[in-house]
């Protein structure tokens, strides 16, 4: 059943770690222990020795996959703290490898215990997820920012999109630009499908998602912000989403000034869905000791 | 915004390049067209085949940017194209646009923003042979007579 899978590192009650398992012999794949699989191969594809970071992963991993949230996000980024190898990899897939949607990092950001920050002027993020044409209106950015800042005219969290100047078609979300806007962007070719709030705390998680034609909305915090009732197909844009800017025909532009603590890409999510989210990264981020 | 400023030369080094595991220079040009570098960039460089970017010189980057309108739109990418180009060059540029527009488009995100702002329908148009002059410009572009930026300028201001 289990053909080239059939045994793993006791990782365990047994009070050993990823890195140092406990003395207990390897156990079979019948026998796992309290660590979720997509938590081990994460921690070990991007090298976490830190016993809390392992712990926290797992139980990200964990949360994401009881609740069945792990099935509606493709791309997972937990921002876990260390280092651009630490941060790189997805954790649904986390192979080393553009297509598992692994990340690389361009220009200027700085990694740390609190998360990756990018500086507004060059640094970004390249997914390499590239949405297939089944993300039509059923799509989310979700993303955890840790500080409070506000951005320029059009500083794009995440997204991708063919026009600076108008932002069609695409894919963006903006987390408070000035004038206190709050922007999700969900478009077709010719109109933009916006969905806007006002926000006054860039903290948070926010998430961004179109779950119908007629239905796109912002959460913060697990609560509505903003809703789009506007009936409007979404058109995605297919062309690798960019984090910490846009991506357009292939540039990176239109940078924003902000560290986030835990990024997804996914399917569109629910009322119900945003609340679950939102108690697991947030438990996520006190196990880190940087929740917002 | 104080950045570590680069020559055309180096900036052609680093594109590409890493500076550290999963991470890559990434040039960018600022308000007069000089290129630079982020000191977190610099800072965090452990890849020994560019450790001279530790050595560049610091100062201050204005960030372009996003043109608003029409008129920002030409402008910018008019001081852009000076910046880099010699004036001989930069009229033959302003000419060449209407055989060349492609190659152009891709090799800067500012071109992008002229070639909306010029609007193709309004210039010509893209054919399997390429961009064809609309004939009512054509003796302007073809005739001698190099259709510099202010005659772009003035072309899209009393048109709009």
């Amino acid at each position: 059943m289990f053909a080239s899978f059939t045994e793993r590192l006791n990782f365990g009650m047994g009070g050993g770690t990823v890195s140092q398992p406990s003395t207990f012999p390897t156990r079979p794949i019948s026998q796992l222990g309290n660590f979720n699989t997509f938590a081990v191969n994460f921690i070990n594809a991007a090298g976490i020795t830190d016993p809390t970071q392992q712990s926290a992963i797992n139980q990200l991993a964990t949360g994401l996959v009881v609740t069945g949230l792990m099935d509606k996000l493709v791309a997972i980024y937990p921002f876990v703290g260390g280092t651009a190898s630490t941060h790189a990899y997805n954790l649904k897939d986390p192979r080393n490898l553009d297509a598992a949607f692994r990340l690389t990092f361009s220009g200027g950001i700085t990694h740390s215990s609190s998360g990756v920050w990018f500086n507004g002027s060059n640094g970004f993020a390249n997914t390499f997820w590239v949405p297939p044409l089944y993300f039509n209106n059923n799509m989310s950015f979700a993303l955890y920012s840790t500080q409070n800042i506000v951005g320029g005219s059009f500083p794009v969290d995440i997204g991708t999109f063919q026009n600076t100047s108008n932002g069609l078609p695409g894919q963006a979300a903006y987390i408070r630009r000035s004038g206190n806007d709050c922007l999700g962007n969900f478009t077709s070719w010719t109109v933009a499908g916006s969905v806007t709030g006002t926000v006054t705390d860039a903290r948070g998680l926010y998430v961004f998602t179109i779950t119908a034609n007629n239905l796109r909305r912002i959460y913060r915090n697990g609560s509505i912000l903003a809703t789009s009732t506007t009936t409007l197909d979404q058109n995605v844009y297919p062309q690798a989403t960019y984090i910490g800017c846009g991506n357009y025909a292939g540039t990176a532009a239109l940078f924003s000034f902000r560290e986030f603590a835990f990024v997804s890409i996914g399917f569109g999510l629910n009322e119900t869905d945003n609340a679950l989210l939102y108690n697991i990264i947030q438990a996520y981020q006190q196990t880190l000791n940087r929740s917002v | 915004m104080m950045m570590y400023q680069l020559t055309s030369n180096q900036r052609d080094l680093l594109v590409e390049k890493t500076f550290a595991p999963y991470s890559y220079f990434n040039p960018v040009y600022d308000v007069n067209g000089f290129w630079f570098i982020s000191p977190q960039e610099v800072e965090q460089c452990i890849n020994e085949e560019f450790l001279w970017v530790k050595d560049l010189p610091l100062n201050e980057f204005t960030q372009p940017s996003p043109p608003q309108n029409r008129q920002q739109k030409v402008d910018f990418i008019t001081s852009y194209m000076r910046s880099e180009l010699t004036d001989n060059e930069f009229r033959h540029f302003i000419s060449d646009v209407r055989d060349h527009f492609i190659d152009y488009l891709y090799q800067s995100e500012t071109l992008y923003y002229w070639f909306e702002s010029s609007n193709s329908t309004d210039w010509g148009d893209f054919t399997q042979d390429g961009f064809k002059t609309n004939p009512i410009y054509r003796g302007q572009m073809v005739d001698g007579v190099y259709p510099r930026a202010e005659y772009v300028i003035f072309f899209l201001n009393s048109r709009f």
